[in-house]
């Protein structure tokens, strides 16, 4: 995977290297920024209400 | 690094006819043996594996620092409605709208602060400490803030909310604040619960009976434990030890918290 990624990025090596950590950084910006915050309501370890019959178990 | 790749290049160019590389790769992929596929994969599988506690790590780290910006900018924003909400005069029976600012909240103990906001539903409290609000405690009948009865306040265990909650101990100070007035709060009582057990947000938790004519001024938190689980409750009771009109300046427990562009005189 990363070995196919390495072989199809253009130019020498020090442009690969700029276009891979552009790469992570992009993928890490969309992480941070769109991913985790989607996921994040869904992870359980969050909840801080008891359960009132107002259905507040968030 | 530069110089081999480019000995590569060239030598690539002088015995292939176009120089191109994709003529190179046919020519290696020639003689595929069983076993270069089963590696290829394998190296596939392991790679998927190694992407996925990168991630995993990554996530981790948002917990802890993300969601720490998250919630400084969305108080920011709060900070704004409040200051808002207590300059307009309210109605009689209004019913704040869920995920309004309410109230501000101090623990001088952690040196933290918060603008706590209506209801506890899980769009509310992303990034705020929310009160149980008379739709979500028995009886509907929520006390507000420094009111006889129960200010029951909810939040996550989050970095930047109530991760270190279970800090505080018995006569530790809790402020509320309010358009007129700062209500001081002492701890009383920090309790580990399971999330079934409502009853610690009634206007009296201590005496049920009391229930319809609360004779105790209270601030309740309630968030989750063990920390990063929800298999129980955190559970911290105040009660009120003293109310000081807005004019009068901030408690002595809080002066430090002051903001920068101090509103004393308001």
């Amino acid at each position: 995977m990363y070995g196919l990624i390495w072989r199809l990025l253009p130019g020498p090596v020090p442009v690969k290297l700029v276009l891979a950590l552009a790469l992570l950084a992009g993928a890490a910006w969309l992480l941070w920024y769109v991913v985790f915050p989607w996921a994040d309501p869904y992870m359980p370890f969050n909840d801080g209400a008891v359960d009132t019959g107002a259905g507040a178990g968030g | 690094m530069v110089s081999t790749s480019e000995r590569e290049r060239g030598a690539r160019r002088r015995s292939g006819a176009h120089g191109s590389g994709g003529r190179g790769r046919r020519r290696r992929r020639r003689g595929v043996s069983a076993g270069d596929v089963a590696r290829g994969i394998l190296r596939g599988f392991g790679e998927l594996l190694f992407t996925a506690g990168v991630v995993m790590l990554f996530f981790a780290v948002y917990q802890i620092y993300g969601k720490q910006m998250e919630t400084d900018r969305e108080q920011q924003g709060l900070d704004n409605d409040l200051q808002q909400a207590w300059e307009e005069p309210k109605g009689p029976d209004s019913e704040p709208l869920p995920g309004s600012a309410d109230s501000r909240l101090y623990i001088p103990g952690l040196d933290l602060e918060w603008v706590v906001v209506n209801g506890v539903q899980p769009e509310d409290i992303r990034y705020s400490p929310g009160r149980y609000t008379d739709d979500d405690v028995a009886g509907g009948d929520a006390a507000s803030a420094g009111e006889l009865g129960n200010y029951a306040v909810a939040g996550h265990r989050t970095s930047g909310i109530f991760w270190d909650l279970d800090q505080l101990s018995d006569g530790d100070p809790l402020v509320l604040e309010d358009a007129e007035n700062f209500y001081t709060y002492e701890v009383i009582e920090e309790e580990v619960v399971t999330p079934d057990q409502v009853d610690v947000v009634d206007p009296d938790p201590f005496d049920p009976e009391n229930n319809d004519d609360p004779q105790r001024a209270l601030l309740t938190l309630t968030t989750c434990a063990p920390k990063l689980n929800n298999t129980h409750r955190l559970i911290v009771h105040a009660e009120l030890t003293d109310t000081r009109p807005k004019d009068e300046g901030m408690p002595e427990s809080i002066e430090h918290m002051a903001p920068d562009d101090a509103e004393e005189g308001e």
